[in-house]
């Protein structure tokens, strides 16, 4: 037997009452400008890079490792994280650390490995930051022989909060 | 009174399916954060090479032999960078007698080796070299062979240079 009409609207009110159905509600709305307008550019972006001197890789020796330093520093806008690679480098032997340092000097090379490829923490904005190059000959070298190698820094950008 | 007609079942179904698949979108994107939008702007430099260099580590030059019941070889050393410390400087002597291997018959850290007629074969002619060794951190570098001195044992116990 189907519900009467008296029912169903029983059961329609009780459905709009419960909340259930929010749809049911009409709100008041009211709009503004806001008073000052807001200005939106976009940022700029960049990362400078060079070696800290003139470091020698040259005339090495087995098991003595030269160090070199690395700076880089971003410019432009917004928090950033950098990723080092070394490409190049075909010598027999030869091995390339890279090393966290705390400024310009070789002597403030630290122990922690930055790992090539890997992403940084997060620097803030406008930040330099140094890295120690570590070249070493090891087993497997021979005398004479060199290779060219390059050190490539990319950065990218962060969300500011 | 009539009642109103029921609408078709189909209907009915399409409206059932239609609400859980909007709420699913809406969990979709809202659980999913959306992360596809996340875009990085991101630069990359090159440092400037650097070469990477073994030492070179000549053989010993000007070779001298003097012999009669046995035969002293001198030698001056090759030129190289200066050692990093702990590196040590090692000379080796070697025979060839014929189109034989040749066979290390002394060493010495110094610039002169005394060697007894027993190390070169009798009634034959021999080729005495020198090479030059570095040994740092485990690791060795031998030079090339230099250039050969001819000695000659004869009546077993006479060395001729």
């Amino acid at each position: 037997m189907r519900p009467g009409p008296r029912l169903v609207a029983v059961a329609v009110v009780a459905f709009l009452l419960s909340g259930i159905a929010t749809t049911a509600y009409a709100a008041w709305s009211a709009s503004r400008p806001v008073a000052s307008a807001a200005t939106i550019r976009s940022g700029t972006f960049g990362l400078d890079a060079a070696w800290v001197g003139a470091p020698s890789y040259t005339g090495m020796w087995p098991q003595d490792p030269r160090t070199g330093v690395a700076r880089l520093t971003h410019t432009g806008d917004g928090r950033w994280q950098y990723q080092l690679a070394v490409t190049g480098g075909s010598l027999a032997g030869l091995g390339v650390t890279l090393l966290e340092s705390t400024g310009p000097d070789v002597a403030d090379c630290t122990a922690t490995v930055v790992t090539p490829g890997a992403w940084s923490a997060t620097q803030p904005t406008g930040a330099t930051v140094y890295v120690c190059v570590r070249t070493v000959l090891g087993a497997g070298s021979a005398p004479g022989g060199s290779a060219a190698f390059t050190l490539q820094a990319t950065a990218r950008n962060q969300p500011t909060t | 009174m009539t009642a109103a007609p029921r609408q078709p079942r189909a209907a009915r179904a399409l409206r059932t399916v239609r609400l859980p698949v909007a709420l699913g979108v809406a969990l979709g994107l809202v659980l999913g954060g959306g992360g596809a939008a996340y875009a990085w702007w991101t630069v990359t430099t090159s440092l400037a090479a650097r070469t990477a260099s073994a030492a070179a580590l000549p053989a010993p030059t000007q070779l001298t032999c003097s012999g009669l019941f046995s035969y002293t070889v001198g030698w001056t050393p090759p030129p190289t960078p200066a050692l990093p410390a702990g590196a040590s400087v090692q000379y080796l002597v070697s025979r060839q007698t014929g189109t034989a291997a040749p066979v290390q018959v002394g060493s010495t850290t110094g610039t002169s080796l005394t060697l007894a007629a027993s190390t070169v074969p009798n009634n034959q002619t021999s080729t005495v070299t020198v090479q030059a060794r570095v040994t740092n951190g485990g690791v060795e570098w031998t030079s090339p062979a230099s250039a050969g001195v001819s000695v000659q044992r004869t009546l077993s116990i006479f060395v001729g240079c």
